[in-house]
């Protein structure tokens, strides 16, 4: 299941591609797996084909799906490695006490990121 | 006699589904919250009046084939023969034409979810679903095309008779389904086919609610109009395969019968091949009637029954009542 939010200032089409590319990511949807036409996709999202198209190609561009005239489906060898699953539940839980929301989580990532380089 | 025999089996047949049916009705409920229940109750409405919409077309199908076949005796019994296929084309058409029921509640949440499996015309059914009326399909193309080979011209030159000989002495029987009943037969047997995929593609592709307590429900819903369109198709086809084959048998066995003074010769194996074509002619013709009393019965009923759970969560089936 993926969610869209109205609320969310993430413009929709952002919201389908990280929430598609989280599942892929984390082994959700493996490889070989069948993704929804872009019309299945729009009609029950209740949005415009042409958002779940340009999700769609921006997931292609990145490597994670491949779409032929059959469909879109999630390519082979994209799933991160076992060992960042683990990390990333360790992360969550250590914060689970903290007022601590995603985006500020995700922010002090980045910054231990950038810093490891 | 023989027609009120059959009767009485397509009753006892009707009744033995419906008592296992019970058993397995429990899919049709679907735990929802009061909101919900309402959706579905529209949904549930407009889903019985596709059915009886579809079910009105069929029967005018029919009946327009059953008069045709009445004025036109010069056809030989082909609109008769036809008449279950062309009503069960008429009624799939009708189906898929309609827009299936949405279950939408009165508001758009701004929070939407959908699922990332793909749904096919063949998603909301068992592979046996569709393997047993594809496998009836196939069989009755073949068995059409070896009729018509084996089949030879009538006096009025159409091939719709069965010659079989027996020494310098021949006979020859009709009706038989030859190339004169099997190039429509096999005709409506793709029309069948595409108007089956037709239906089960729209119920496949009809958007699924944007409430996610709905996703149950919803599925629930396409399952059962899943099973609606696949008892019609597969009931249509083993209702004309079945009289095709029983007609072939009558005729193959009243050729394979040489009257010798008061004493009657049957050639083999024509005689035991005809048998068994009225034999499996006749089972077919009751298990189409059957298939088609229940896909009528399934039709307009509730597909989906609402249970609100006393606690008011939507998540488990305990104790709850209908709505």
């Amino acid at each position: 299941m993926i969610v869209l939010d109205d609320d969310d200032p993430t413009p929709p089409f952002e919201q389908i591609r990280s929430q598609v590319a989280d599942r892929i990511r984390v082994g959700e949807l493996a490889g070989g797996h069948r993704l929804p036409s872009v019309r299945q996709l729009a009609g029950d999202l209740r949005i415009a084909a042409g958002t779940v198209a340009r999700a769609y190609s921006a997931l292609e561009a990145e490597g994670l799906i491949e779409t032929s005239r059959t469909g879109a489906r999630v390519r082979d060898g994209v799933t991160l490695p076992p060992a960042a699953r683990t990390a990333a539940r360790r992360f969550v839980r250590a914060l689970a006490a903290e007022p601590v929301d995603l985006e500020q989580a995700l922010s002090a990532v980045r910054a231990e990121w950038h810093a490891r380089a | 006699m023989a027609v009120l025999a059959l009767l009485v089996l397509v009753a006892v047949g009707v009744s033995l589904a419906l008592a296992r049916a019970r058993r397995t009705e429990a899919f049709r409920i679907a735990p929802v919250s009061e909101s919900a229940a309402a959706a579905l109750r529209g949904a549930n409405g407009a889903s019985r009046m596709r059915a009886l919409a579809a079910i009105t077309a069929s029967a005018v199908a029919f009946a327009f084939f059953f008069a045709l076949n009445e004025v036109r005796p010069d056809a030989f019994g082909l609109p008769l023969l036809l008449a279950p296929g062309a009503a069960a084309i008429v009624g799939l058409t009708v189906l898929g034409a309609i827009p299936p029921a949405r279950m939408n509640t009165v508001t758009l949440s701004p929070r939407r979810s959908a699922s990332l499996a793909p749904r096919r015309p063949w998603s909301f059914g068992p592979p046996w679903a569709y393997l047993i009326p594809l496998t009836a399909a196939v069989s009755a193309a073949i068995f059409t095309t070896l009729a018509g080979m084996s089949s030879t011209v009538a006096d009025d030159g159409t091939y719709r008779a069965i010659r079989v000989s027996l020494g310098d002495a021949t006979s020859t029987s009709t009706p038989y389904p030859g190339w004169y009943y099997g190039v429509p037969l096999l005709i409506m047997t793709a029309l069948l086919t595409a108007a089956t995929l037709f239906a089960l593609a729209r119920i496949a592709s009809a958007p699924a609610p944007a409430d996610e307590a709905l996703t149950e429900a919803d599925r629930i819903l396409r399952i059962a109009s899943t099973r609606v369109v696949m008892k019609v198709s597969s009931g249509a086809l083993f209702a004309y395969f079945g009289g095709a084959l029983f007609f072939a048998g009558q005729a193959t066995r009243n050729a394979a019968t040489f009257l010798t003074g008061t004493s009657a010769t049957v050639v083999q194996p024509e005689g035991v091949v005809g048998t068994v074509e009225v034999v499996a002619g006749t089972g077919g013709l009751i298990l189409g009637a059957v298939l088609l009393c229940l896909a009528a019965i399934d039709a307009v009923r509730a597909p989906v029954v609402a249970v609100i759970p006393r606690d008011g969560s939507t998540a488990g089936t305990g104790a709850g009542h209908a709505a």
